[in-house]
């Protein structure tokens, strides 16, 4: 009898045991394979076809429509090519001055289709210090893109002449606040200046939600890490931009001001959109990488408070020159 | 007599064991009294020689007691089975600091594995060095790519699950090569009459190709290979697990490297915007982790390309309807050299793959034929 319990004793231990195991194994299964520890699988984006639909249109383009002979350039421009694109790597100062006079580029940087008039007013902005070679290298590449989609655009580099960390959100609202100045754009991309999209389908236009244009970036495998994500580059109406205040004045160094921006639109009542994985695809140009700055994580707690009083609106600095280089606008500002 | 009387005799918790003196020691007490040690220290303090036998003293009690805890009593470790767990660490980290210092530890390691398993098939001690070794690695880098690559927020779930998927596979495949490597081997009465001569005897009969593994100390049925990296034979009845467990393994590996290295580094689409693969790894030793798995993806590379070898190897002999021992008998020894020798067990071409996919057949043969033959020498 003693033996008979004894076994049953030994058998309900190994039972307990099997059950410990499995439970412990079943745990550790699911912390490792929880979504999410990887990079975000669907997220909602406009579809191929809706890309039309999305688009918005700048009403000033009507009234010029009036006045001018030119008829409409439609939204999107018919047969334009469907295959990656890659930058040309080696690029000199000489064949820089050649694209200008090539590509019929007016001074500061500013094309529009001479056929019709574009439906996209845009103002690409681009926060820079010290990224020569990468300069080059987007400015070769970007303005025979733009072209190819008939928009109207100019681009502004703005560029941060105070010694000390890097503000890119400020600059970013100083490129705003001066692309105004020059022409009523409706349009405001900002975008760093080592990104190149590699399809043309990714129409540089906004849509009638902001956009994150730099979805699947090459650094990342082409994969979206999370869906909160809304650096790189990003499209936005100019209405929208001074209804979130704009970026916030505060981020020096590197990292969090585009989590913030984020959150100013979510706070806003608006939602992000993206192109599909495949068409926005953007490669990065290699230069050195920048240490994220200890204060970003205290910032963003603390600007979440700020939406209203740190932005546009309240946007100090001076202007130390303003040149119209051949393929640029460039602002040289003192935060 | 005094001593066996006050020894207490009730079980041993996990952290006690009875050392070479049959005296209870517990783990803790490994550092205290052991007087060789004492005696050489006070030596070589007044700057006299050591004696060699007091030098092999302490590196027996040293031996003895290295132990991890254990149910019933501590266990001891031998110094070659806990040498890969501390050595890969060791040599990842070393790997990790520059390009040239990733060179160097590839050329050593290489070229010390080669003189090592050499020396082992010579000398034929039968160590666990290269299993252990094997399992050290499986776990490290599954370690480093569930911890180090998994964050960076690149991979994909359902990438992650199929590589796991081929991780668990390969995983089971070799647990049961190991686990049914015992099958294989015929027992014999009198285990130390296991010689060549004897299993000659049963090679002439069936089951065939049955060798002698030196290692193993057995008959071995349908012998391939001994496999020192899973520590077991390769026979007839795990031959195709053996080869299955291969094909997962080298595709984790694979798998496993790219998905690693186009994390670290700059990737780009080829073949029609289909396969990502790296193109630009310039700044992977800025950061140590970034480093780390960097090196850990070209291991991963190096053995799957060793893999694949071998499979490719075994996938040709099994075409010709050789074992691996058989082909080592063959004059010549080469790949070609296989194909002009008489393959007695060949059935020709499909005949030998169907054989090797659905084994059960041969299995079955091979028990009535060996029952047969126990009957007949009896």
């Amino acid at each position: 009898m003693l033996t008979r319990t004894g076994i049953n004793v030994f058998q309900s231990k190994d039972v307990i045991k099997r059950f410990i195991f499995s439970i412990a194994f079943v745990f550790v299964l699911c912390c490792i394979l929880h979504p999410s520890r990887f990079a975000s699988s669907y997220y909602p984006y406009i579809k191929y076809s809706d890309i039309e639909n999305e688009l918005e249109p700048s009403p000033h383009a009507l009234a010029l429509v009036k006045e001018s002979d030119k008829p409409l350039c439609s939204l999107i421009p018919k047969e334009l090519e469907t295959s990656l694109q890659y930058p040309n790597e080696s690029v000199r100062e000489y064949d820089l001055k050649y694209l200008a006079h090539m590509h019929n580029i007016a001074e500061g940087g500013a094309w529009e289709p001479p056929q019709c008039i574009s439906q996209h007013q845009v103002a690409i902005v681009i926060p820079y210090r010290n990224r020569t070679l990468q300069l080059q290298i987007f400015l070769s590449y970007i303005h025979p893109f733009l072209q190819k989609q008939m928009l109207n655009y100019r681009i502004f580099i703005i560029e941060q002449g105070t010694k000390g960390a890097f503000n890119r959100a400020k600059l970013l609202n100083v490129g705003y606040a001066e692309a105004l100045k020059i022409f009523p754009y409706h349009c405001f991309i900002f975008h760093d200046v080592d990104l190149i999209p590699q399809k043309l389908s990714n129409m540089y236009a906004c849509t009638h939600q902001p956009r994150h244009m730099s979805s699947s970036l090459n650094t990342f495998r082409y994969n979206l890490p999370y869906e909160q994500l809304f650096g790189g580059a990003v499209a936005i109406l100019q209405k929208q931009f001074e209804l979130v205040n704009g970026f916030s004045n505060f981020f020096y160094g590197w990292g969090g001001e585009d989590d913030d921006f984020q959150s100013r639109i979510i706070n806003r009542g608006m939602t992000l959109c993206r192109f599909p994985p495949d068409v926005a695809r953007y490669t990065m140009l290699s230069h050195a990488k920048e240490l994220p700055s200890d204060n970003r994580f205290l910032n963003l707690r603390l600007g979440r408070e700020r939406f209203e009083t740190d932005g546009v609106n309240t946007l100090k600095y001076t202007v130390i020159k303003l040149v119209y280089y051949p393929l640029y606008t460039w602002v040289l500002v003192d935060l | 007599m005094g001593k066996e009387e006050w020894q207490d005799n009730s079980p041993l918790c996990c952290c006690e064991y009875w050392n070479v003196e049959q005296e209870r020691s517990h783990i803790l007490g490994c550092c205290c009294n052991c007087e060789d040690l004492d005696e050489s220290v006070e030596r070589i303090i007044v700057c006299e020689r050591v004696p060699f036998q007091r030098v092999t003293d302490i590196m027996s009690t040293f031996q003895d007691r290295l132990r991890i805890p254990w149910r019933g009593g501590a266990k001891q470790i031998s110094i070659d089975s806990a040498l890969p767990i501390f050595l890969q660490p060791l040599l990842a980290y070393i790997a990790a600091q520059s390009v040239w210092c990733t060179v160097l530890v590839s050329m050593v390691m290489l070229l010390s594995m080669c003189y090592l398993y050499s020396v082992f098939v010579q000398f034929l001690p039968r160590t666990k060095f290269f299993f252990v070794w094997t399992l050290t690695s499986a776990v490290l880098l599954l370690l480093v790519f569930e911890l180090s690559v998994v964050p960076f927020l690149e991979i994909m779930p359902h990438e992650n699950c199929v590589l796991m998927g081929l991780v668990v596979s390969s995983g089971i495949c070799f647990y049961k090569v190991r686990t049914r490597a015992d099958l294989s081997c015929v027992v014999h009465a009198n285990v130390g009459d296991e010689t060549e001569l004897v299993c000659s005897v049963y090679r002439r009969r069936f089951p065939p190709s049955t060798f002698h593994c030196r290692i193993c100390q057995a008959c071995v049925i349908k012998r391939d290979i001994h496999c020192v990296w899973l520590d077991c034979c390769i026979g007839d009845k795990n031959h195709q697990l053996f080869v299955f467990g291969v094909l997962f393994s080298a595709g984790a590996l694979v798998y496993g490297a790219i998905l690693t290295i186009t994390t670290v580094c700059h990737p780009s689409f080829y073949i029609m915007e289909t396969v990502l693969l790296p193109d630009d790894c310039s700044d992977v030793y800025h950061d140590f982790m970034i480093a780390l798995c960097f090196v850990s993806s070209i291991y991963c590379i190096v053995i799957a390309f060793l893999l694949l070898i071998l499979l490719g190897h075994q996938c040709w002999l099994i075409t010709l309807g050789m074992t691996g021992q058989e082909w080592r008998c063959v004059q010549g020894y080469t790949w070609c050299a296989a194909l002009r020798s008489d393959r007695p067990h060949s059935r020709g071409l499909l005949c030998n793959w169907k054989n090797f996919l659905s084994c059960r057949k041969s299995v079955r043969e091979g028990q009535a034929r060996s029952k047969e033959g126990s009957m007949n020498s009896a």
